[in-house]
């Protein structure tokens, strides 16, 4: 920081401040990570550069289509900062414009000198955490890289050697879903890690293909684990050794293969190559089993397949990266892993929306209020921090007041009481220094980080050094003024389009996985019929992406909740209704999945009645979850026990039909797939209906301030 | 009291009295917000927002009428 303010300051370059922005947010752990923060801001820059530029030669006298383009633009940078890729450049994106926009004032004659100022001084700051990162504080993500992935390798091998036992009764009651949990910020880390350390380290950079490969392989092995471990529950009761006879050599050569690749990581080359092991089912012993117990077996059988060719992958990923074999193919192609721009997901829709509105709003004030404070940095900061904000709306605003007016009061002390005496620019590197330096100690926690900038970002606000400086207490005052304007914009924003309270956003959480459930269920009705067009097949998809992702996001929302709205005794409840709303979910995913994927069996084409009656029981006790009482739920439609006896029925109905004795091998195991998935799925709302009982649904529902 | 409008001077920073106004009943209604809260007495209002707006509004125009006049 203090060195991108001595680069700026002696060059006598406007703003220093932005280059001390630019510091402040590309300065992270390790220098790959660094380099591609300081990289996507500078190319942000850049675009945002343009956009306004482009903005300003369309429409020089035409203020309200330029604020209609300008605010577009951010709309839209809001929009893709909710993707998966390049977050941050549509952030600076975002941002930027505004700046260069609005800064140059009525005439825009000197904006293109903005925009100079501007790339030079972001260029500068992240120059200078680059030239730190590298020559001062030489940290390569390459060694970090390779310690998250060898604990990854490790913790997937210890947890598949859990579940494995657990699978053939041989386990000693440990609780999976916390050992689980524990693993998904390690699979996060490394997963984060990869292209930092592509960045820095050049080992990682010549078998960058192979990593990329290891890092979908291994996020498919955590989901492929997952899967497996929900259908535990259906074969507790079995005896897989005797049902499943190759199961002991088909579970080793998996466990193998961790092991080996956990090796390959510390160095150890494999001693062979992966070998194949079959998978029977011994029919004389699965013939006492119930229909039910044979589907469940059938499912789970089809899960341990799936974990035999992701572990396969995963291998043949270590050997391209260790022993530079060629790189596997491999893709995840479960339906809401695909990724699609139609229809658009709802949260950045409302997310986009709600920064347009909060920009207008600033710019309506800018334009009609008389010597608003902070003018045109009103509409800038707006933008700036409601991008953020409306991305990640856990982030409660008031949450931000105490590091913001710490940070800006801090600078009203160092502004009025110290610069004034300061006589050389050493003197000023000591204060900066110090108050970067105190950031992360005063907000330390990884998601204090936008604390931590607004705390950074006020206090070099406040201090605005210049090299011709002037110390007025009135324009430290106005921009205080200005913070104050900013936060009430920010706090109304959070209302549009409709409120960010974190117990009415659990609502409309609740309410919408509940009704991408009810689409999925229908569609099954569809999709018996016919094949589905490639506009169903899109909605499904993305149904099938929201009921994944809504309980990850309640999971974000849980810590956040209020207590008047969901009492500290409650919590544990909830988050295991979440949980199971996780593997309905899933489960629902598996029954689209594979019976899309078996249409040619003659009870996906032509349900039976009772499938037809036990999916219409679903839809309406799902429409009655989260609705008024529980209760409602538990008693709406059929018993569970009474779904559950349906589907027996129709598997008995099918067998015994003239035509079942012509049935092949396969066609009969899609067949008990897609009923085992069904009866899966009857679980999973059983055990949802009795969590969410015990839930006070009308303290959580009932309105608040 | 002097019932005449007059600015907050705060070293040379001259702040209108219904800044001044507004800010003390902003207070008072995220006060009384967060007591309405505490005691379940919320649930019965509609639509809450539209009720803070209404308790800010309020009492600004206490705030202005018998303490910083406006």
């Amino acid at each position: 920081m203090t060195l991108a303010y001595g680069i700026a300051l002696w060059m006598d370059w406007d703003k220093p401040m932005w280059a001390g922005f630019a510091v402040a947010v590309t300065s992270l752990g390790t220098i790959g990570q660094s380099i591609n923060k300081g990289a996507l801001r500078i190319g942000g820059t850049f675009a945002g550069v343009a956009v306004a530029l482009l903005l300003l030669a369309l429409f020089p006298q035409d203020r309200w289509l330029f604020a209609l383009g300008l605010s577009l633009h951010v709309g839209f940078c809001t929009y893709m900062m909710g993707g998966r890729e390049g977050q941050y450049f549509w952030t600076v994106a975002g941002f930027v414009a505004p700046i260069i926009a609005l800064e140059a004032g009525p005439t825009s004659a000197a904006s293109f000198d903005i925009a100079v100022v501007r790339a030079q001084q972001t260029a500068i700051g992240v120059l200078a955490v680059v030239l730190m990162a590298i020559v001062v504080w030489p940290r390569s993500s390459g060694a970090a890289f390779t310690h998250v992935v060898r604990e990854l390798a490790r913790a997937d091998h210890a947890l598949f050697d859990v579940y494995s036992a657990r699978f053939l009764g041989d386990d000693d009651g440990a609780d999976l879903v916390a050992r689980r949990k524990a693993l998904a910020p390690l699979r996060e880390r490394a997963a984060g890690l990869v292209e930092a350390a592509e960045t820095d380290t050049y080992a990682v950079w010549e078998a960058r293909r192979a990593w990329q490969a290891y890092r979908r392989a291994f996020g498919m092995l955590g989901s492929a684990l997952e899967r497996w471990r929900q259908s535990f529950t259906d074969t507790a009761a079995m005896d897989v050794r005797r049902l499943l006879p190759d199961v002991d050599a088909f579970l080793g050569e998996i466990g193998w293969r961790l092991a080996t690749i956990d090796g390959m990581h510390h160095g150890r080359g494999p001693e062979r190559e992966p070998a194949s092991h079959p998978l029977h089912v011994d029919s004389a012993a699965a013939r006492a089993l119930t229909r039910f117990e044979q589907t469940a077996l059938e499912v789970a059988r089809g899960r341990l397949v799936e974990l035999d060719r992701v572990s396969r992958s995963m291998f043949e990923a270590s050997r391209a990266i260790y022993d530079g074999a060629p790189t596997p193919s491999v893709a995840d192609d479960h339906f809401d892993a695909q990724e699609s721009a139609f229809p658009p997901d709802p949260d950045r829709l409302f997310a986009a929306l709600r920064v347009i509105v909060m920009v207008w709003l600033a710019w309506m004030m800018f334009v009609f209020v008389p010597d608003l404070p902070g003018g045109v940095a009103l509409v800038v900061t707006t933008a700036a921090f409601a991008m953020p904000l409306a991305i990640s709306p856990q982030i409660q605003i008031t949450s931000l007041l105490v590091p913001t007016a710490f940070g800006f009061f801090l600078s009203g002390c160092v502004y009025m009481l110290v610069m004034p005496a300061l006589t050389s620019f050493w003197q000023l590197a000591i204060v900066i220094f110090v108050a970067t330096f105190s950031a992360p100690l005063l907000f330390p926690a990884p998601q204090q980080f936008l604390s931590q900038m607004m705390y950074l970002a006020f206090f070099l606000i406040g201090i605005s050094v210049e090299n011709s400086q002037t110390y007025s207490f009135t324009i430290w005052a106005d921009k205080g003024l200005m913070i104050i304007f900013m936060f009430a914009l920010l706090t109304l924003g959070a209302y549009i389009p409709r409120s960010t309270m974190p117990d009415v956003h659990v609502a409309h959480l609740l309410e919408r996985f509940k009704n991408s459930a009810d689409y999925l269920l229908a569609s099954l009705h569809r999709e018996g019929e016919r094949p589905l067009s490639a506009w169903h097949q899109a909605w499904r998809n993305h149904h099938l992406r929201q009921i994944r992702a809504t309980p990850r996001q309640l999971r974000s929302w849980l810590p956040v909740l209020r207590s008047e709205a969901l009492l500290p005794t409650d919590r544990p409840g909830f988050a295991a209704m979440i949980e199971t709303l996780a593997d309905l979910g899933l489960r629902l995913a598996d029954l689209v999945e594979i019976r899309a994927k078996a249409q040619a069996t003659p009870l996906v084409r032509r349900p039976a009645d009772d499938i037809r009656a036990s999916r219409r029981a679903l839809q309406t006790k799902l429409a009655h979850f989260g609705a008024g009482s529980m209760q409602d739920a538990a008693e709406a439609g059929p018993a569970m026990t009474e779904l559950t006896l349906r589907v027996d029925r129709a598997i008995e109905a099918f067998l015994r039909a003239p035509a079942a004795s012509q049935v092949g091998a396969e066609e009969r195991a899609n067949m008990y797939r897609v009923l085992g998935a069904y009866r899966g799925v009857v679980g999973a709302v059983d055990t949802l209906t009795h969590q969410a009982s015990a839930v006070d649904w009308q303290r959580l529902r009932e309105a608040r301030f | 009291m002097n019932a005449v409008p007059s600015e907050l001077d705060v070293g040379g920073v001259f702040l209108p009295p219904l800044l001044i106004a507004s800010l003390l009943g902003l207070g008072m209604a995220w006060a009384s917000a967060h007591l309405l809260n505490r005691f379940r007495l919320s649930r019965w209002f509609a639509y809450p927002p539209s009720v803070f707006v209404a308790l800010a509004v309020l009492y600004t125009i206490v705030i202005g009428t018998f303490v910083v006049p406006i």
